[in-house]
């Protein structure tokens, strides 16, 4: 009992894992808080039904074009929301996506109507046995396709000299311009690869929560996620998400069921409280 | 005095003032900076160096008076077009990117010479990992140039004062800049470092045709290396001349007074 639950935990934390990310990345480089993160992720996953239903191809294919669509939607809604209020005060930009985040919904609504759908998974639901563990692939592959993204994310911050780049923007992005690079041109990128990111983990999550407009709640526990791992830390966001995934997992499973929803507010609350810097952040120190 | 666009010329800066607030900290400079020169701006703290170097490298907007890159006016555009163009600079206090590597920060400065885009390095086809290993080589090169590739891939944060300043030069020289401004390249450092950053000076002079343009405070360091020195005071050019000369001029020796210069 205790093995399933973390492996399915774990499942649901990668998701969580995957927008916190979403949600970093964007914090990095531009110091933007997205409460549109989880809208984003919410139209990938029904730009990937889209393509599942209507142009009829198959599961894998409409989940990577859910992910390049939802990049597309990321670079429009930096285009067109985000770039016109780059120079106002950040707070601004973060009521910007809040009005973002019912905007989306609603045009889904609009679209493609606020009911369930049940949406295909990318792996078959039926349970394998492990020893004593019993795990659907779906769970398994979840983890997989997750973790894989973020070592290629890993990889392309590490060894590709945009990665380097962008990296280089999020530390001094004035020191940056004077080595040529674009600024501007960075953070249109990590929208696109933010949005991209969150598309995913929409499309992941779908089969397990059925798909509806309200699936952008999930931008919640990917805050508790990401402050619980250190706000603004890439590894933090990660383990942030599977360690929350898990708790809230646990927590359903021995405790109460319904008690799962509170779970990512108590881990806030306590992380806050306890180590406000979360466990893999910096502490900040201002110098006076 | 205009500016005479010669093929020589290679950066002129043309009756120049800037204004903060109500201050005046640049008052109509203006001066030329040969191909293959080594300039020197000098002046009393508070003298509108700084102001100068960031008006030239496009972090600040002239209130009046024009900036020419070879023969292009390059006021008003962004910092990172005129990068583009072939001009690089370091910063008084050091502005690496800390949390990077010193490789990593020499690989951020060759950002412009990128042949690939950013999709293509996310598919990271071989091309790119091609282009990677030489952009690689290229840095750890430069590295190399100023000493310091046993550095290359410790975080800068815990590298020496003095190594910093080096990887500082390597990535601005990794730009593969024309013009290369350096703010205050001695300050901090010791009699010996000194004579080293010299050396490393004439060499990317010599080896690299690099033109280099200085702003500094330690008057042996200038009149040892300038070929030509402009002296700066509340925002004015007191004179301009080859060492001696301004060492001997009475203006300067005034503004000087009470500093033991040189």
């Amino acid at each position: 009992m205790f093995w399933q639950l973390v492996v399915s935990g774990l499942a649901t934390g990668c998701i969580y894992a995957l927008v916190a990310l979403g949600l970093t990345l964007i914090y990095k480089a531009t110091e933007h808080v997205n409460f549109a993160q989880g809208e984003m992720a919410m139209v990938g996953a029904f730009l990937g039904y889209t393509l599942y239903t209507d142009l009829h191809l198959p599961v894998s294919m409409a989940v990577a074009g859910a992910v390049v669509l939802s990049g597309v939607v990321g670079l429009v809604i930096q285009f067109v929301v985000i770039r016109p209020a780059a120079d106002q005060p950040h707070f601004n930009v973060f009521i910007i996506t809040m009005g973002l985040s019912i905007v989306l919904r609603s045009l889904a609504g609009l679209v493609w109507s606020h009911d369930e759908f049940p949406f295909p998974g990318l792996f078959p639901v039926r349970p394998v046995t492990f020893g004593p563990v019993v795990v659907t692939p779906l769970n398994l592959g979840t983890i997989a396709v997750a973790v894989g993204i973020m070592a290629g994310l890993f990889a392309f911050f590490r060894y590709t000299r945009h990665g380097v780049a962008m990296r280089a923007v999020c530390e001094r992005p004035e020191a940056a311009q004077l080595m040529g690079v674009e600024v501007r041109r960075v953070f249109a990128a990590v929208w696109v690869l933010s949005a991209a990111v969150s598309g995913l983990a929409g499309a992941l999550i779908a089969p397990v929560l059925n798909l509806s407009t309200h699936m952008g709640a999930v931008v919640i526990p990917a805050f508790a996620a990401a402050i619980l791992g250190g706000w603004g830390s890439f590894p933090g966001a990660i383990a942030g998400g599977m360690a929350l995934g898990v708790i809230e997992n646990l927590a359903g499973g021995y405790l109460a069921g319904q008690i799962k929803n509170m779970v990512p507010f108590l881990v806030v609350l306590g992380v806050l409280v306890v180590r406000p810097q979360g466990f893999l952040g910096e502490k900040e120190i201002r110098k006076v | 005095m205009g500016a005479r666009d010669t093929d020589r010329t290679i950066l002129s800066v043309d009756n120049v003032s800037v204004d903060f607030g109500g201050l005046r900290a640049l008052n109509r400079c203006s001066f030329e900076v040969s191909k293959g020169e080594i300039y020197s701006i000098i002046g009393p703290n508070g003298a509108g160096k700084s102001t100068l170097f960031n008006v030239v490298s496009g972090i600040h907007r002239p209130a009046e008076g024009r900036v020419l890159f070879r023969g292009r006016r390059v006021d008003g555009l962004r910092p990172s077009r005129i990068s583009r163009m072939g001009m690089a600079r370091s910063f008084q206090n050091l502005e690496l990117f800390s949390g990077m590597t010193a490789l990593e920060n020499v690989l951020a400065g060759g950002h412009r010479h990128l042949g690939y885009g950013f999709f293509r390095g996310l598919v990271f086809d071989p091309g790119v990992r091609r282009e990677e290993r030489r952009a690689r080589e290229e840095a750890r090169g430069l590295l190399a140039f100023l000493g310091v590739e046993g550095y290359a891939n410790s975080p800068v944060d815990d590298l020496p004062y003095g190594v910093q300043k080096k990887v500082e030069i390597a990535r601005a020289l990794a730009t593969g800049p024309g013009v290369l401004l350096l703010d205050e390249p001695a300050a901090g450092l010791n009699d010996r470092e000194t004579g080293e950053l010299m050396d490393t000076i004439h060499r990317i002079r010599d080896e690299r045709g690099v033109t280099l343009l200085l702003v500094e405070h330690n008057m042996r360091f200038v009149m040892g290396l300038s070929d030509r020195v402009c002296v700066l005071s509340f925002g004015r050019i007191l004179a301009e001349g080859g060492p001696e000369r301004v060492r001997a001029d009475p203006a300067v020796v005034e503004a000087y007074l009470g500093e033991t210069a040189c």
